[in-house]
């Protein structure tokens, strides 16, 4: 049978869009929690409780940063970067990251900026906060192997937008149209609705998305002309100094505090983070980053400098002074920087992230009501599209339809919990969030295949409802603060979490309604026609 | 422009565009205000509609500039849309008063 080719898109989206909309539901909702990684980290480490960090004096900074590299080179005197973050309004603590070698392990530890001791675990509430969802969101947390596997799904789902653009008819005729309670006429109108009223925000947030890692998925560019050196390439986009290769010459880095403050002279600007790379050889540099200005950049859409000076570490000698607020490095780049400030949404501060936030949750929406919809139209009207395994092939589908869906919005608020429950002096707190927010996951996948897909459904989203819906009082009793004290003090970052997570609570609560309301009026219809539906199955 | 009073503003003007431009459809004509647009009242419609998203773009403008502007353009665009989509089928005689009430409402926070 020759087909049209509507009908070849139709069969592209179908088939294209159910084996990839899982992970692209993962992607849109932990993209989306991610716009607003640093109130879910503000809430997750209790920032709000601790009120105004005083400002450091100059002399303070330059005792943190000697402090810092004397507790470096005690741990790693040769390695790959060290990294040393400064305290600031929302770290009250000294931070350390280095990494010894490109294939050992990231490591971090929190000092205390007046002494230099490494402070205990359980003095803080150790935790990824709202980071974990930007890493879930671009790499699934499994690294490079995570940044191709979202890469593949990103492209699927810019075929599915297209594609799904060819299949759908009456895309001006329908354009304001949403018939609710019509059963599977409801589902397509509503993952019509929701694609085409956010599809330049679709297309925008899919194709920049793609474009973030164009190094990664394209990298024949830099090996050709650049033989593969990543370092030189960027060197000469960004307009900046030449890369420094190892030497394998031993050298000890110079006293880090009197760059710093030449640093800070040069720049006029506060010292951020102070990094070191190649630490223990003759090639190593130091880096002043300057303290980033969230409100300067709010207005504009390519970021400025916040301001850096280098200098080699070794002789103290300034190799590169970039100041604050100006632009370096070619059109290529300022247009590289404009699609990932759009994909990041590093402009217009809370009234555009809403809209982020708004818009990417209709995303998540409308990839959950096209995976329901599949089912729901098979449901009714059962094929035969894989023969005697069809029913089996169906089965696996409602399963990870509601462990992908339903269980993925569970684990998220389970994480605010976890993050509440778990013990303070845990070794490798942040780590174990981690672990238990997949472990939950897993949990809801057993649960879904456990129960009949309408028990799954009603069960995970009635926890994922009560989760939400308690929060602010499992917050109140885990560690005295909660919503109320939040507004009382203008804490927005606080109130705004727990105010959204009592939103979502009673979205899921008004689902919930529905799904009996249906499931009750199904059981009516069966009895009183009984008949119909034996010749519905039979036939 | 007041971002967050920008934010009100341009949301009701979108929605009001978005509305205009519905009714000049006959099923959403039918669901609002019964029966089917005449001529003259769709093209009206059609002509306010447009000039409304139009408007709602320079007032996006003022509040961000040129570069930011067309991104809030576009995200307000969906929030009012949102609006209006469910509002026509659960509450279609409500759907013009908001695109008057709404202003009203969002007015008094700036202003008084």
């Amino acid at each position: 049978m020759k087909q049209t080719f509507r009908q070849s898109m139709s069969w592209l989206h179908t088939w294209g869009g159910l084996w990839f909309t899982w992970i692209l539901f993962a992607i849109f909702l932990t993209g989306t929690l991610g716009v607003f990684d640093d109130p879910i980290s503000h809430w997750m480490r209790e920032k709000g409780k601790a009120g105004e960090v005083p400002a450091m004096s100059a002399e303070e900074r330059a005792r943190a940063v000697t402090l810092a590299q004397d507790y470096l080179v005690r741990q790693a005197p040769r390695a790959e970067f060290w990294s040393i973050g400064l305290p600031d309004e929302d770290e009250p603590a000294l931070r350390v990251f280095w990494r010894e070698t490109e294939a050992s392990p990231f490591q971090k530890r929190t000092l205390d900026p007046a002494s230099g001791s490494q402070l205990k675990p359980g003095s803080a509430r150790e935790s990824e906060g709202g980071h974990h969802f930007v890493h879930m969101h671009f790499e699934l947390h499994a690294g490079t192997a995570g940044i191709w596997i979202v890469g593949a799904a990103t492209m699927a789902m810019l075929v599915a937008l297209l594609s799904g653009i060819v299949v759908h008819k009456k895309i001006f005729a329908d354009f304001f149209t949403f018939r609710p309670g019509k059963g599977q006429r409801s589902w397509l109108d509503g993952h019509n609705v929701l694609a085409v009223l956010t599809l330049p925000f679709l297309f925008m947030i899919t194709y920049t998305g793609l474009i973030v890692f164009w190094a990664t998925y394209m990298p024949a560019g830099i090996a050709a002309r650049y033989d593969g050196d990543e370092e030189r390439y960027f060197s000469a986009l960004t307009d900046g100094p030449p890369a420094r290769p190892r030497q394998f010459i031993e050298a000890a880095v110079a006293p880090l505090a009197p760059l710093m403050l030449r640093g800070e002279a040069a720049i006029a600007r506060e010292t951020g983070f102070v990094v070191v790379e190649h630490p223990g050889d003759r090639s190593a540099s130091v880096r002043i980053f300057g303290r980033f200005d969230a409100e300067a950049e709010s207005d504009r859409l390519v970021g400025r400098s916040s301001g850096t000076a280098l200098f080699d570490a070794i002789s103290g000698e300034v190799i590169d002074v970039q100041k604050p607020n100006s632009v370096r490095g070619g059109t290529v780049l300022a247009v590289q920087q404009t699609m990932n400030a759009l994909h990041f949404v590093r402009f217009g501060a809370y009234p555009l992230k809403w809209l982020y936030f708004l818009s990417g949750m209709a995303g998540a929406a409308m990839l959950a009501a096209g995976a329901i919809l599949f089912m729901v139209k098979r449901r009714k009207n059962a094929g035969n599209e894989f023969g005697s395994a069809t029913a089996g092939v169906y089965r696996v589908v409602e399963v990870l339809n509601v462990a992908a869906i339903g269980g993925l919005v569970l684990a998220c608020i389970a994480y605010f919990w976890i993050n509440r429950l778990l013990p303070l002096d845990v070794a490798e707190r942040a780590t174990r969030e981690i672990e238990l927010f997949f472990a939950v996951w897993l949990a809801t996948l057993a649960h879904a295949a456990w129960r009949t897909p309408h028990r799954a459904w009603c069960e995970q989203l009635a926890a994922s409802a009560f989760l939400c819906l308690a929060l602010p009082l499992l917050n109140l009793l885990s560690t005295g603060d909660w919503l109320v004290a939040a507004l009382a003090r203008g804490d927005g970052e606080t109130a705004g979490v727990e105010l959204t997570a009592l939103a979502f609570g009673l979205l899921f609560i008004a689902a919930l309604r529905h799904l009996w309301r249906r499931a009750a009026a199904a059981d009516a219809r069966d009895e009183t026609l009984p008949d119909a539906t034996a010749t519905a199955t039979g036939g | 422009m007041e971002k967050h009073f920008a934010l009100y503003l341009v949301f009701f003007t979108c929605y009001a565009g978005l509305l205009a431009i519905s009714l000049t459809m006959d099923r959403h004509h039918a669901q609002v205000l019964r029966g089917k647009p005449e001529r003259s009242r769709r093209l009206a419609l059609r002509l306010a509609g447009w000039s409304l998203l139009g408007l709602a773009l320079w007032l996006c403008s003022l509040a961000w500039g040129w570069a930011i502007g067309p991104v809030a353009w576009f995200g307000l665009l969906s929030a009012a849309a949102f609006g209006l989509v469910f509002l026509l089928p659960y509450a279609p005689r409500f759907a013009p008063w908001l695109s008057i009430i709404g202003p009203l409402l969002a007015l008094p926070p700036f202003y008084f």
